[in-house]
């Protein structure tokens, strides 16, 4: 009998391991069907400004690529592998893709990010300060509401004496708001002197803060339009006793531990905050086309996102508002008050908005980030023009100061 | 489309080994077709539109190659095939990798401002126009058969192994096995297995090095120590080093798992003892295609004045140097190999100073990580600067708790680099002889769990950077 050679063996295991991994592209829902569909439109539906024959084919196949690389079978198994295999070697910096997933000294995850130039900051703090004066000019108040960052300003604990970027960008960018008596609050600051333990207002594994604090932060906007700009409400809206908390325990994996898998820093608990007392709501989303009325946990939530426990492929953060859109109208039929609010915002403003529209009529919600918005909209200028709000709102965290589409306001 | 990628080891590979080896199996024909198809498949991956530029040279050697055969017994029209055939096949790689470059050097050197074209490099020019070249070369000195068939043609300038990344395949060395080649299994298993080690140095080696020297080549200079400096060039020695060995172990097991046989291209190179040394050892496939198509039609070493010596070598090294890139730093590096070289030669210092081996070792190995340093640095004046802070004479601190950080947890993977890229596990195996039976059962865990590990990073889609692409 012919002797098997080490070299078969190898190859014979290793096309085992290589078929497990072919069998993630059997899905027709999850791969075929958006393969297919990139195939047959991809190259004429091509959405890119410009578009050359080249660009038009580099960037079919790139989503093509994208979908082969999301696909492939047992792909959580080998991400903890491989952040186990490098945590063992010590590491405590992931690169992923274009991200730097930094684990903490006290096990909680972050983004790195580069710095954020000075000129940046200054173009955007301009932004804002151009439209503040723009709306002044019409009475219309600007209300700026930096969201914290995951590392905080006053506890260090990023690991290999890495810069906190984010929080340097954050510190410049506020103090040219206040050089120019633009109305904001920085919720760093006010995390800090409430007592809080900075790191326990965030999940483990996302860069979010949790509901609670997104619900606190709410409490403390809402009374500042109330205090400041005239709207009314009950203040048993601001009172978490009058609402329902439904815990789901070891439930949700965030974005940065989705990245480097749950054996990092473990799976984070989610609540869910919904109110106790009646609500009414119209949701729309008007560049899309949708539309939705009923109560609070009918319009403001999406259960398809917390229901099921699914690590990998469902984000529960996202239940609050069913995630980011371009643009969303929120009317409120039971509203204390006839006020219209605008508010420009990123992904943070997911756990702040569905309790914020208890204390107006009417929010009309932008997301600059989305290309919808940009490209089928008009600027937000004109979009204040239309609609005449009460006031703005800006809810953006301190990662978007350096962003690029965040504070474009004009076409 | 990378070997270290998902596309590739998933996809690819497993179809065109199913379509070689199930459905194309009786036909030899047929299969060197759809290995084209699947070859220019590969390239177009990545550079879709350039995929004509590919074809286009296959066709213009295959012609050039048909040509210079028919003429063979007329020596000035085999010439002028051979003059149209370098010219051709360099304008081309210099519209594509020169042009820029060239003017914007002429604006900056004149105060002129031609309009600098904005031309995007086809991946791996440098690598299929050499080879492509090569064909007529070798048909032309009677190498290597002329092919009648513009496919095997295509298929020796495009086989995805070795297309954009080498070695360099000399026409000769697979003129026989294009259409008479056998594939075995012990051929086949041996190549995937070459295969996977050399997935690995990629994976494993090369990009976690290309993390430690990017760090330290991105820093700002007045922010780097002299020791981070030192683990920059070091690391970025290994990274280049596991690269691009890495590919050619991946290109030659591929070879092998289709049935054919290329050359070594790496041989520990920083083993070597002297410069001339160093080049015998590393990318061996494009030394030998400059000595054998350059140097010796020059006249080689057996020149009858040591000018003509220093000439040759100057045209050989210059030659070198602006392959490896349109900047002129590839420019520099290559002069300062040249005149080592020159001096080596000159000198006699390979045979001489036999007893001082550790310190032509070390003498070696200081000007190839100086001109790793010119490989790395975007201007001259980066390198030059990069070079003093790394000899001190820059005043920057020489060591901060950084460099600690950054080695820390990379301890494992820098010591399997140091292990590998000299020859120990083959010292070790002669070693240890007797205890063959040892080594056969640790050998297929062994690489399996490479494997796997190898896996897991393309997968996790870390950083995956491939630095001889851009040649």
């Amino acid at each position: 009998m012919k002797k098997i050679s080490k070299e078969l063996i190898v190859t014979l295991l290793s096309g085992i391991v290589v078929l497990l991994g072919i069998t993630g592209y059997f899905s027709y829902e999850d791969f075929l069907k958006p393969v297919k569909e990139q195939i047959i439109h991809g190259y004429s539906d091509n959405k890119l400004e410009n578009p050359t024959v080249s660009k038009r084919l580099k960037s079919t196949i790139s989503s093509i690529n994208k979908h082969i690389d999301d696909e492939v079978g047992y792909k959580t198994d080998y991400i903890e592998l491989n952040t186990v295999l490098q945590m063992l070697m010590g590491q405590k910096v992931f690169e992923v893709g274009s991200h730097t997933v930094v684990r903490l000294n006290n096990k909680y995850l972050t983004y790195q990010y580069d710095d954020i130039d000075d000129t940046t900051i200054e173009k955007n703090a301009n932004a804002i300060i151009q439209l503040d004066g723009y709306l002044k000019e019409q009475n219309i108040p600007l209300f700026y509401c930096l969201a914290p960052y995951k590392n905080s300003n006053y506890d260090y604990q990023l690991p290999n004496k890495l810069k906190d970027t984010i929080n340097i960008a954050a510190n410049k960018f506020i103090k040219i708001l206040y050089d120019n008596n633009v109305d904001y609050i920085d919720f760093r600051e006010e995390i800090h002197n409430e007592g809080f333990e900075h790191y326990s207002c965030f999940y483990v594994t996302d860069h979010h803060w949790k509901a609670e604090t997104g619900f606190w932060a709410f409490t403390k906007m809402a009374n500042h339009l109330k205090e400041n700009y005239g709207f009314e409400f009950e203040d048993y809206i601001t009172d978490l006793k009058n609402y329902n908390i439904k815990e789901y325990k070891e439930w949700f994996l965030g974005s940065q531990g989705k990245k480097v898998g749950k054996y990092v820093s473990g799976i984070d608990d989610i609540n869910i905050i919904t109110p106790k007392f009646e609500t009414d709501f119209v949701t729309e989303q008007p560049l899309k086309k949708r539309k939705a009325s009923g109560a609070f946990d009918k319009t403001l939530l999406s259960k398809a996102h917390i229901e099921e426990k699914d690590l990998y492929n469902l984000n529960p953060y996202a239940a609050y508002t069913g995630g980011d859109f371009s643009y969303q109208i929120i009317t409120n039929n039971k509203a204390p008050n006839n006020k219209t609010l605008l508010v420009v915002r990123d992904s943070f403003a997911c756990a702040v908005t569905p309790f914020l529209s208890l204390s107006a009529k009417k929010m009309h919600i932008f997301d600059l980030r989305d290309s919808l918005t940009k490209s089928k909209t008009d600027s937000l200028y004109n979009y204040i023009e239309k609609i005449k709000p009460d006031a703005v709102l800006f809810i953006y965290s301190s990662s978007s100061l350096g962003g690029a589409e965040e504070f474009v306001f004009s076409k | 489309m990378l070997f270290s990628s998902v596309v590739f080891i998933y996809l690819f590979l497993p179809i065109v080994l199913f379509g070689y080896y199930i459905v194309f199996k009786k036909s030899r024909k047929l299969q060197n077709i759809f290995l084209l198809i699947s070859s220019l498949f590969f390239y177009a991956w990545g550079e879709a539109v350039f995929v004509i530029v590919m074809i286009s040279s296959i066709m213009i050697n295959w012609l050039l190659g048909y040509l210079v055969n028919k003429y063979k017994s007329d020596n000035n029209k085999c010439r002028l095939i051979i003059a149209v055939t370098v010219v051709l096949n360099l304008s081309v790689m210099f519209i594509f990798k020169y042009l820029m470059f060239t003017v914007q050097s002429i604006n900056s050197a004149f105060g002129s401002s031609f309009f600098v074209p904005n031309i995007i490099l086809p991946i791996g020019i440098s690598f299929f126009t050499f080879q492509a070249m090569s064909y007529v070369f070798d048909v032309h000195k009677g190498h290597g058969e002329a092919q009648r068939n513009p496919i095997n043609v295509g298929l020796y300038v495009a086989f995805f192994p070795q297309l954009i990344a080498g070695p360099i395949v000399r026409y000769e060395t697979i003129a026989q096995q294009i259409n008479d080649r056998k594939e075995t299994l012990d051929d086949f298993t041996k190549g995937f297995c070459r295969f996977v080690v050399g997935f690995s140095k990629k994976v494993l080696l090369a990009n976690t090095m290309a993390l430690i020297a990017d760090t330290a080549f991105d820093m700002a200079s007045d922010k780097l120590t002299v020791a981070m400096a030192w683990l920059g060039v070091l690391a970025y020695a290994f990274q280049i080093f596991f690269d691009f060995s890495g590919y050619s172990d991946m290109a030659i097991g591929l070879g092998h798992m289709f049935g054919f046989s290329f050359l070594e291209n790496f041989n520990y190179p920083y083993i070597s003892k002297s410069i001339s040394e160093f080049w015998r050892r590393w990318h061996i496939s494009l030394g030998t295609w400059f000595r054998d198509y350059v140097y010796f039609p020059l006249g080689g070493s057996r020149t009858k004045t040591k000018i003509r010596l220093v000439f040759n070598l100057f045209v050989v090294w210059f030659l070198t140097g602006i392959w490896h890139g349109a900047n002129w730093t590839f420019i520099v590096w290559g002069l300062m190999y040249f005149v080592l070289i020159a001096i080596e030669k000159l000198t006699g210092f390979e045979k001489r100073f036999t007893n001082l081996t550790f310190l032509k070792y070390l003498y070696t190995m200081f000007f190839v990580l100086m001109g790793w340093v010119l490989f790395r640095a975007t201007s001259i004046t980066n390198a030059f600067e990069y070079m003093k802070i790394m000899l001190g004479f820059s005043g920057n601190s020489v060591y901060t708790s950084e460099v600690w950080y950054l080695l820390k947890p990379n301890l494992i993977l820098i010591l399997a680099c140091v292990v590998a890229s000299a020859p120990i596990v083959p010292w070790i195996k002669e070693k240890l002889k007797s205890q063959k039976v040892f080594f056969n059962i640790m050998y297929a865990p062994l690489i399996l769990i490479i494997f796997i590990l190898s896996l897991s990073y393309i997968i996790k889609g870390s950083y995956n950077p491939f630095i001889y692409f851009n040649f």
